[in-house]
């Protein structure tokens, strides 16, 4: 066998299919960026966003000429907010807060979603019953709602409860999908014959199934990311976000609402930020789709 | 159809019943003593505890959930304001859902016209630069937020159209389409990028069908084709991402609301939070939960008046 004609196993020509895809590539570079402004911020900004410091707030005792700046003055390449905090500073800080809600919160609603899911598909009767009218539920609440409510029980909400509030309102839709997979997966040969070989169920289900299920989830988890931080964005920009001082760009926008008619690039830059993020995923995302589903491509 | 809206209808039912009880759930986990924040801090413990006893806040859960429900299906009360003092939820509700739903749909109408305009455009014109703007312009439309480009609204669109940045004035019909404007153009904006996607999806998998190519042979017009032949068959995608860009649209005019300062329900709600007014939170959730599962049921329902296989479909 020469090298040119090797097998190749469908996953294998899925990453070729993504890896042709221009856009895909354009989402993978963003969020390849957006992740090491995330992990190492001190490599482009020289100080913590919300502390003190060169960039923090002690500029504010320095002199109003600090304040409200427009960007390209020295040292502040997208101008100071009303605090005099340094808008690129609080940016970058903000890039970290954005990532990991993002994948902290999907991570949180794919454990749900894939345990349920494939109870449910993979048991089916009345468990299965029981399982798709809970998610029926919660697809009956529009989702920022329900996470407002969540977030409403709690006095002071930190990350972890931001976590668990988008794993509840995330699951749902993860379930569903795995479900399905598992149900049209559940009658197939190589099922049959692990279970000749006396397999058990949590063992066939793990082992067998949920790997075919991979595609699929790799997608949806993908989007998900994208919407997780839209969401705590938009969550911040209500106010019931994370508490200040975090540099969340949500919060960034909502708190320098009185400037943005006079004092644009405080409401220019910040959702600049999220939208270019929660595009490089979505492009990611479409991407794998389009790849482990060539049949979904028009 | 009959007996498959009833068998919908039926299905809605524990789906609303759970809703109902997640919602009272969250609300009795709010934190807070509704009776003290009703009297004010400075009140005497016993009156607040009168307060709480004369409205039932110190029966076991199960009866109050019981009570709860009693009062919501018999005449829809969702309690009284324990803030705002003597104000029901209804009538704090009433009100500010009139603004949200006359957004909703003033931007539902806008995301329609856009969204089918631009899908049918660039699945018709597949593959040539009006194709590729439009996806392009649709994709940042997905990923971006409704409230910044609320923002950039009023930073650069307000002051160039004379039109007022922020507020709601509903004195004429005029005013009010002025103080809408804005706001219904960001939101049906940005839902139109997935309405658009979507309807060019369809149309392109039905574009290519033999049937549309049996209609152009017979020497039917171009738009004839298109609208009449294509556009009806791809309707079922486009009529379920429509009827769920209607729940997003809530969502959004939610956050829209609070860029454009109106006095909607998000508003409310949002207010609500933060002054921990718990009936008014969880009743704002609930009726927006509740216009959710009737809109999703009318999405199913249309699912199947325009597709006579889903009716008979017994899984």
């Amino acid at each position: 066998m020469t090298a040119t004609n090797r097998g190749r196993s469908p996953t294998q020509m899925a990453f070729k299919r993504l890896r042709r895809n221009r856009l895909a590539m354009l989402g993978a570079l963003v969020v390849m960026m957006v992740t090491v402004l995330a992990f190492f911020p001190s490599w482009l900004v020289p100080s913590h966003a919300d502390g003190a410091g060169p960039y923090g707030f002690a500029e504010q005792f320095r002199g109003a000429h600090e304040y409200q700046q427009p960007p390209g003055i020295p040292g502040h390449p997208l101008g100071t907010d009303e605090l005099g905090r340094d808008v690129w500073t609080r940016i970058v800080y903000g890039a970290g807060i954005s990532l990991r809600i993002g994948l902290v919160g999907t991570l949180v609603a794919l454990c749900i979603g894939l345990v349920l899911g494939s109870i449910a598909g993979f048991r089916g009767g009345r468990i299965d019953t029981l399982i798709s009218r809970l998610t029926d539920t919660f697809f009956a609440f529009p989702s920022l709602l329900l996470m407002i409510g969540i977030l409403a029980v709690f006095e002071k909400p930190n990350e972890i409860v931001i976590f668990a509030a988008l794993g509840v309102v995330g699951w749902p839709g993860v379930a569903r999908i795995v479900r399905g997979q598992v149900i049209s997966l559940r009658g197939s040969e190589f099922v049959l014959g692990a279970r000749a070989l006396g397999q058990s169920d949590t063992r066939i289900l793990i082992g067998h199934v949920l790997p075919n299920c991979l595609g699929p989830v790799v997608v949806v988890s993908t989007l998900m990311i994208a919407g997780n931080i839209l969401a705590e964005a938009g969550l911040s920009f209500l106010g019931i976000g994370l508490p200040p001082p975090a540099p969340s760009w949500g919060r960034m926008l909502v708190d320098s609402k009185e400037y943005w008619v006079d004092m644009p690039w405080m409401g220019i830059f910040p959702g600049l930020s999220i939208m270019i993020t929660v595009l490089g995923f979505n492009l990611l995302g479409d991407g794998l789709r389009d790849a482990f589903d060539p049949k979904m491509k028009d | 159809m009959v007996s498959y809206t009833l068998r919908r209808l039926l299905e809605a039912i524990p789906v609303i019943l759970l809703v109902t009880l997640i919602v009272f759930l969250l609300n009795a986990a709010i934190p807070g003593d509704p009776g003290r924040t009703r009297l004010g801090q400075r009140a005497d413990p016993a009156s607040v505890d009168a307060y709480n006893e004369a409205r039932g806040y110190n029966d076991p859960l199960p009866v109050q959930y019981g009570r709860y429900l009693w009062r919501l299906f018999t005449d829809f009360d969702l309690g009284e304001s324990d803030v705002k003092a003597g104000k029901s939820v209804n009538e704090i509700l009433e009100e500010a859902f009139g603004v949200t739903i006359r957004l909703a749909i003033f931007s539902m109408f806008i995301a329609l016209v856009v969204g089918i305009g631009a899908g049918i455009l660039s699945a018709v014109r597949s593959r040539t630069w009006i194709d590729y703007c439009s996806m392009l312009v649709a994709i940042m439309g997905v990923s971006m937020p409704v409230f910044w480009l609320g923002i950039l609204m009023i930073i650069y669109v307000a002051p160039v159209l004379g039109l007022p940045r922020t507020g709601f004035d509903d004195t004429d019909a005029y005013t009010m389409f002025r103080s809408l404007i804005l706001p219904a153009a960001a939101l049906g904006l940005l839902s139109s990028a997935t309405i658009a996607r979507l309807c060019r999806s369809a149309m392109l998998d039905v574009l290519t069908q033999d049937y549309i190519r049996t209609a152009r042979s017979k020497g039917l017009g171009e738009a004839v084709v298109v609208l009449k032949h294509a556009l009806k068959n791809a309707a079922i995608p486009i009529v379920t991402v429509v009827g769920n860009s209607f729940g997003y649209l809530l969502v959004g005019a939610v956050l829209t609301e609070t860029v454009f300062a109106l006095p909607g329900l998000g508003r409310e709600v949002v207010e609500a939070i933060k002054q921990r007014d718990r009936e008014l939170i969880t009743g704002g959730i609930l009726l927006m939960s509740f216009v959710f599962v009737g809109v999703n049921l009318l999405v199913d329902l249309s699912y199947a008046w325009f597709d006579p296989r889903v009716r008979d479909d017994r899984n």
